[in-house]
């Protein structure tokens, strides 16, 4: 094992002291609610807007369709933790032992080498954001969101949680209620940022929920890519990730959101990811899901404006003990407009991975063009593979094309690979490599790289 | 020769007779009740037609398959006035393979739903299952066809596709071709798709006098010919033909 693999290794087991908790308490009241209003000194809506969401969580059930989170004790979960005041405004002035943490992650590296600006949440406050200059004078903003609730109050209000409303399901509305920290991006009309923004989400205290929300607007003819990692320890108690992703992409515009989520694996990750795309814009989402204990992750594009297209690229892959139910859906909602979803899913161990999709059409959805290919690696005895995909077709116009396939690794490429030297777990690990490739190769870089890696380590004592 | 049972009685269970190549028909509503349990011994080979018209006001219909070790069974499932619920099981023993071909002509205001599951429950099973829709007027169809590759079927190869094709501004289509695979040493596969004729086989097609109606009639007699492509006999490969004819 490289010392590299190792490094990353210690993300899932390493973690910081967190003297901080103490000030908390476990599960979810409405006085904890209105603390983390006060706390936050938000406006009176957003209080009103929490308070909602806690009736409608209170209300809704837990969902009945896929993995079951009947384990997933609630009241054992610590919703809101702040492990240093405010944020910092350079780097060197973060906490050291907070410092170490990202420091491993290569985040104040890549934000010096190739990123346009970087935000580093730490369990419930974000405490560290920048942005390059040049992009600041174009009128970019990329803020911590609570920051942006007081600075940009205009932009912020109209857009939170209107594409994914409180009511979608039980966790959306936990997450109304309790969210904090996050990312705000703001990108002006026709600007056009060639390099990578990325924010990280590290959880570091035991039983801890981060509930970070990301709002993004593109305007129209703008285009940029961003980048989400997440991470947590592992404890052998159950954390909870319910993460909240809202993008606006305006007329003509181009926006890629790319994510690499390795929660230690007994972390419930329950996010929700969605998009809307007007007239002649593209969304692009990239995403890798490794660890956690059970994943449930659907990133949504909603396409609204005649000639809006969406491509959905993802991996997911569960080892022993984990549940990785993720997938796509589209909604056609105007006309000419096109979709691709690839993903790819490898089950090892006695892990279990469950594409779900839905495409919908809509009647007034003329011409839709629509191509979905999934195919799962299941590579022993013990895994699992499902693959639900749902098209509802609502007009008769739409060309749809889904393919998918199962099966596990070609006997024949382990035979070439072993015969070149190559021990049985390295052939097997760049096999599934070479199988993840038409997603990595979508990433910058230096997180293919990482994906790899992350192949490489989930790959260790692989029998093939 | 193949030899054809047309079933007429109310019976529940049905174990097919230890004779080659049978073929057993369903299509007398009158004597169609509305669960039934077929049974085919190891290494039996049959062919299977169910023709299922409007059955009246009824909750929910299903059939259910056990193919033995080795056996081997093809089905045609033809969907007629049929509205409400159709749930179609297939349990699969070792070496058992399965050739699925279901057509769905709906129109009116015909709404049919449908849930057939392929279980693969040991080794070297295998299966191809087809299903083709037609949808006119403002007909709607719910149609999941899962493949379920049980832990112990190793060597298994399984294929589910699916097409529908829309003619109806107001027919609606939802199709759910779900694979639930727990063993590794497999193939398994679906597709599933909604497609228009280009505009280039349009033109063709109109040049050569065909009209829009005309066209749309050679499409679904080309789907109905594909449906019964692989049935051995010739006289009900007729009758089913001069059935989906008479509806287009």
């Amino acid at each position: 094992m490289s010392e590299d693999i190792k490094s990353h290794d210690s993300l899932w087991d390493d973690y910081n002291q967190s003297d901080y908790m103490q000030q908390t308490k476990h599960g979810l009241t409405e006085a904890l609610v209105r603390q983390i209003s006060a706390e936050k000194e938000e406006p009176e809506w957003m209080l009103a807007h929490r308070l909602e969401s806690l009736a409608q969580f209170q209300k809704m059930s837990l969902p009945t369709w896929g993995p079951d989170l009947s384990a997933l004790n609630l009241d054992k979960i610590t919703y809101y933790a702040k492990a240093m005041e405010g944020q910092a405004q350079s780097w060197d002035d973060v906490p050291a032992d907070i410092k170490n943490t990202f420091d491993k992650l290569g985040i104040p590296k890549a934000e010096q080498e190739v990123l346009a600006g970087v935000g580093a949440q730490y369990e419930s406050t974000v405490i560290y954001h920048s942005l390059k200059e040049e992009y600041q004078k174009k009128g970019v903003i990329f803020e911590d969101l609570d920051v942006a609730l007081k600075k940009y109050p205009e932009l912020v209000r109209p857009h939170f949680m209107k594409a994914m409303p409180v009511t979608l399901h039980k966790f959306a509305a936990l997450h109304g209620a309790v969210w904090s920290g996050g990312t705000f991006l703001y990108i002006p009309a026709g600007v056009v940022i060639d390099e990578p923004l990325q924010a990280y989400f590290r959880m570091n205290a035991k039983g801890m929920g981060q509930f970070e929300h990301t709002l993004i607007i593109v305007e129209a003819g703008a285009q940029a890519h961003y980048i989400e990692g997440c991470s947590a320890p592992r404890y052998g108690v159950d954390s909870l990730h319910a993460g909240g992703v809202e993008i606006y992409v305006r007329e003509g515009a181009r926006f890629r959101y790319s994510s690499v989520e390795s929660w230690s694996k007994d972390a419930y990750n329950l996010n929700t990811k969605r998009a809307i795309v007007e007239k002649k814009a593209h969304m692009e989402w990239v995403g890798g899901n490794f660890g956690s204990n059970v994943t449930m992750l659907y990133p949504c594009s909603i396409l609204v404006g005649e000639g809006a297209s969406a491509d959905h690229l993802g991996v997911a892959f569960a080892n022993e003990g984990q549940i990785q139910d993720t997938g796509a859906k589209v909604i056609h909602a105007a006309k000419n407009t096109s979709s691709n979803i690839v993903m790819k899913s490898i089950s090892k161990g006695g892990g279990k991975s469950i594409y779900r999709g839905l495409v919908e059409i809509a009647p007034q959805a003329d011409n839709a063009v629509v191509s979905v290919q999934c195919d799962a690696l299941i590579l022993d005895e013990i895994s699992v593979s499902d693959t639900i995909p749902v098209m509802k077709i609502n007009n008769a116009s739409a060309t749809i094309a889904h393919e998918a396939n199962a099966g596990k690794i070609n006997a024949e490429d382990m035979f070439y690979l072993r015969s070149r030297g190559l021990k049985e777990a390295e052939a097997a690990a760049m096999i599934v490599n070479g199988f993840i490739d038409p997603i990595t190769k979508e990433l910058p870089l230096e997180y293919s790289v990482e994906m790899n890696r992350m192949v490489e380590l989930e790959m260790e004592n692989s029998v093939g | 020769m193949s030899k054809i049972i047309e079933l007429k009685s109310e019976e529940k269970n049905i174990i097919l007779p230890e004779e080659a190549d049978i073929i057993v028909v369903e299509k007398d509503a009158a004597n169609m009740p509305f669960e039934r349990i077929f049974t085919l011994a190891p290494n039996m080979k049959a062919q299977y037609i169910l023709i299922l018209p409007n059955l009246g006001s009824i909750e929910s219909f299903s059939r259910q398959w056990h193919i033995g070790e080795g056996a081997s069974l093809d089905v045609y499932y033809l969907f007629l006035d049929y509205t409400h619920e159709v749930k179609l099981s297939h349990d699969l023993a070792t070496r058992a393979q399965i050739n699925s071909h279901s057509l769905y002509l709906g129109r009116n205001q015909e709404q049919l739903k449908v849930q057939a599951d392929y279980n693969f429950n040991d080794e070297a099973s295998g299966g191809r299952v087809a299903v083709d829709a037609l949808l006119n007027d403002q007909a709607k169809l719910r149609y999941g066809a899962d493949i379920n590759v049980m832990k112990k079927a190793q060597r298994s190869d399984t294929r589910v596709d699916m097409r529908l094709r829309l003619m109806g501004k107001d027919s609606r289509g939802q199709l759910v071709p779900g694979l639930n695979i727990a063993a590794n040493d497999v193939k398994a596969g679906h597709s599933a798709s909604t497609f228009q004729l280009s505009a280039e086989d349009m033109f063709y097609l109109r040049s050569r006098g065909l009209s829009p109606d005309e066209i749309q009639k050679l499409f679904a007699l080309s789907m109905a010919n594909k449906f019964v492509s692989d049935l051995s006999d010739d006289d009900l490969k007729k009758e089913l033909l001069n059935i989906i004819s008479s509806r287009l």
